[in-house]
Formats: structure tokens, C-alpha cells, sequence
């Protein structure tokens, strides 16, 4: 009886571990099958193209920031154009961006048209303060002049 | 044994993840590839010059000089710097997506000419953002303008290590159809053309 017990227990475990090894192989196989499906995959991944798709999405969104904030100073050229009195002339153009200002010698025929410029250029929306100082009486009669402007 | 195949399983599952998701990516990549395929030659030229990959100070001064030239402008003076390490555009660079180039040039022109050429800039695929403009009323109407300037170039390839990255990858073909796009003038390009050699590069030509 004890050895017909043992027999089929040999039996059984011979079956399992022979199961066991089929399957491990089995497993075996198929992640060495993966693995390699997986490396021809990788390798139609053609990094020079990718690279080159990547670029021209980053140069794309700089482009975008880059007209965003793009500056066209030729306006302010305009601006003194259509508001500058005839009576008015300047002599010295200092424009910085950065502090949004703009400084001009120049001279005006007289005092009163110094107030009307002043009063011209403060009406506009594009301007914060626009400051005469340094007036000065010229032989010529004409008053000379600074002007900062000082842009919103 | 059982063990082991407990993580020959576990490999296996992750290379199956691995192996679905690429399938993935790449049905993202070949919609990319789509997109790109769909933006014309011209305007990834004009892509390039708005944000070139490097300096192309070259392309700068070629620039300026056709521009002025077609004016009667002369460009008497230019400087560049380029400057990554220290102050605040480095500080603003290394937040942003794009390098800057502080470029200071001295012009000689007639009032209307200058407007012209600064118009003309204004205008011009190689993005130049004019800062600062100085000048004096001489005796002559020829005035001499200094003018400072920022340009632009990119922040070089940076490589995809991690494939997942495309995923993040966007191309805005929208961009090529702004208006503001449309209106930049393609900058000249430096003569291909080169003629190299002088037997005496000291005699003056």
C-alpha cells in the first residue's frame, strides 16, 4: 500500500515539475519574442525625425512669444508726425523702450505754443505725462525746449 | 522554479505594457509626421529665419545691409553681443524658449529713409525688436542714427531621451496662417556662392 502511495506521488510530482518546466519555457520564449518585437519597434522610432518634429513645435511656440511681444517703434514716428504744432520743431530724438520714454530737444516759436503741444500730446491715449522743462528764451526769439514723453 | 517563472511573468507583462504603449506613441508620431508633412517649404524657411537654431549674426548683418541699401541707408557701425552668462536677458533666457542678441548699429539717413528702413525691419522674417533710437538734427539732412536692438535664435535641439516625451509634442500649424506671420518679408540670405583665397590677405582691396 505505502509503496503504491509513494509510486503515484512520484508520478504526480514528475507530471508537475515537467508542467512546471513547459511552462516556464513557454514563458520564456514569449518574453524573448516581446523583448525583440520590442527592439524592431524602438528602432523605427527615427530619432533625426523626431528631432526635427520637436524643433519645429519648440521654434514654433518661440515664434509665437517672439510676435507677441514683436515692437514697432516706426509708430512713434508717426505719433510726433500727426501731433507736432508748426510751430514746433525738435532737434534731438533719445527713445529708450525700456522706460517707456521718450526725450526730444527742440524750440517752439513761443510760449503759448509750448502749452498747446503740451496740451496736444497729454490728450492722447498712447501717452502718460508729457513734461516740457528747461525752457529757455532764445536771441532768436524761438524758446527752446525739453520734452519727455513718457509712454503708457 | 516557481519563482522564477513568478518573474518571467512579471518581465513579460512589463514588456507587453512597454509594447502596447510604443504602439501608441507611434500612432502619435505618425500624426506628427502627418502635421509636419503638411506645412509647406516656404514656411518652415521662414519658420528657420524667425527663430534660427544658431546666431546667424551673418544673416543679421545681410539683413541690414540689403534693407539699408535699398534706401540709400548707410550702415556705418554694428555690434553684437551675445551674452548667456550674466544679466538680466540671461536670467529672462533661461526661462524663455529662445536666446537673445543685443545688436547696437549706427545708420546714416534722411529722415524719411530711416523710416523706411526701420519699417522695413519691422517687417523682416529675421526678427529684430528695436529698443532704443538716438539722434541729432545736424546741419545737413542726413542724420545719424544709433540704434540698440535685441534678435532672436533658439535654444538649440533639445533631444527626446524619453520617447513618452512626444506625447507633449504639439505642432500649431495655426501659427503659420497669423496674419502677423504672413507679413514677415523673407530675409536675403548670404550668398552660397563663395570665392575663397587671396595671396596677400594684407593688401587692401
Amino acid at each position: 500500500m505505502f509503496f503504491r502511495l509513494s509510486f503515484i506521488f512520484f508520478i504526480a510530482t514528475a507530471f508537475l515539475s515537467g508542467g512546471l518546466l513547459f511552462y516556464r519555457n513557454y514563458v520564456f520564449n514569449s518574453l524573448e519574442e516581446g523583448k525583440s518585437t520590442l527592439s524592431k519597434l524602438e528602432a523605427e522610432f527615427d530619432s533625426a525625425l523626431i528631432s526635427e518634429i520637436t524643433r519645429v513645435s519648440n521654434s514654433i511656440s518661440a515664434g509665437k512669444n517672439i510676435l507677441d511681444k514683436h515692437l514697432k517703434q516706426s509708430d512713434i514716428f508717426f505719433l510726433l508726425e500727426e501731433n507736432t504744432l508748426p510751430q514746433v520743431f525738435y532737434n534731438s530724438f533719445v527713445f529708450e523702450h525700456a522706460q517707456k520714454s521718450l526725450v526730444l530737444l527742440g524750440e517752439a516759436l513761443s510760449y503759448s505754443a509750448i502749452a498747446s503741444q503740451s496740451m496736444t500730446f497729454e490728450s492722447l491715449e498712447q501717452i502718460q505725462s508729457a513734461v516740457f522743462s528747461n525752457l529757455t528764451l532764445r536771441d532768436t526769439g524761438r524758446v527752446a525746449f525739453t520734452l519727455t514723453l513718457n509712454f503708457k | 522554479m516557481w519563482e522564477e517563472i513568478s518573474i518571467l511573468r512579471i518581465e513579460r507583462g512589463g514588456v507587453y505594457n512597454t509594447f502596447s504603449e510604443l504602439r501608441s506613441l507611434q500612432e502619435t508620431r505618425d500624426n506628427l509626421l502627418s502635421t509636419y508633412n503638411s506645412i509647406s517649404k516656404s514656411d518652415l524657411e521662414k519658420l528657420n529665419q524667425v527663430m534660427p537654431q544658431g546666431t546667424d549674426t551673418g544673416g543679421i548683418l545681410v539683413s541690414l545691409e540689403k534693407i539699408a541699401q535699398d534706401r540709400s541707408v548707410r550702415l556705418r557701425r554694428a555690434e553684437f553681443k551675445i551674452d548667456q552668462d550674466n544679466g538680466t536677458k540671461a536670467i529672462q533666457a533661461s526661462n524663455s524658449m529662445f536666446n537673445t542678441i543685443d545688436l547696437s548699429f549706427v545708420v546714416s539717413a534722411g529722415y524719411e529713409s530711416f523710416k523706411s528702413f526701420l519699417n522695413a525691419l519691422e517687417k523682416n522674417s529675421r526678427v529684430i525688436d528695436v529698443t532704443n533710437i538716438s539722434f541729432s538734427v545736424g546741419k545737413t539732412n542726413l542724420y545719424e542714427f544709433i540704434v540698440q536692438a535685441d534678435a532672436y535664435y533658439g535654444k538649440g535641439d533639445k533631444k527626446i531621451i524619453n520617447l513618452r516625451n512626444i506625447n507633449v509634442v504639439k505642432i500649431d500649424t495655426s501659427f503659420f496662417a497669423d496674419p502677423r506671420f504672413i507679413e514677415l518679408e523673407t530675409a536675403p540670405s548670404p550668398s552660397t556662392e563663395i570665392k575663397k583665397g587671396r595671396t596677400n590677405p594684407f593688401v587692401p582691396i
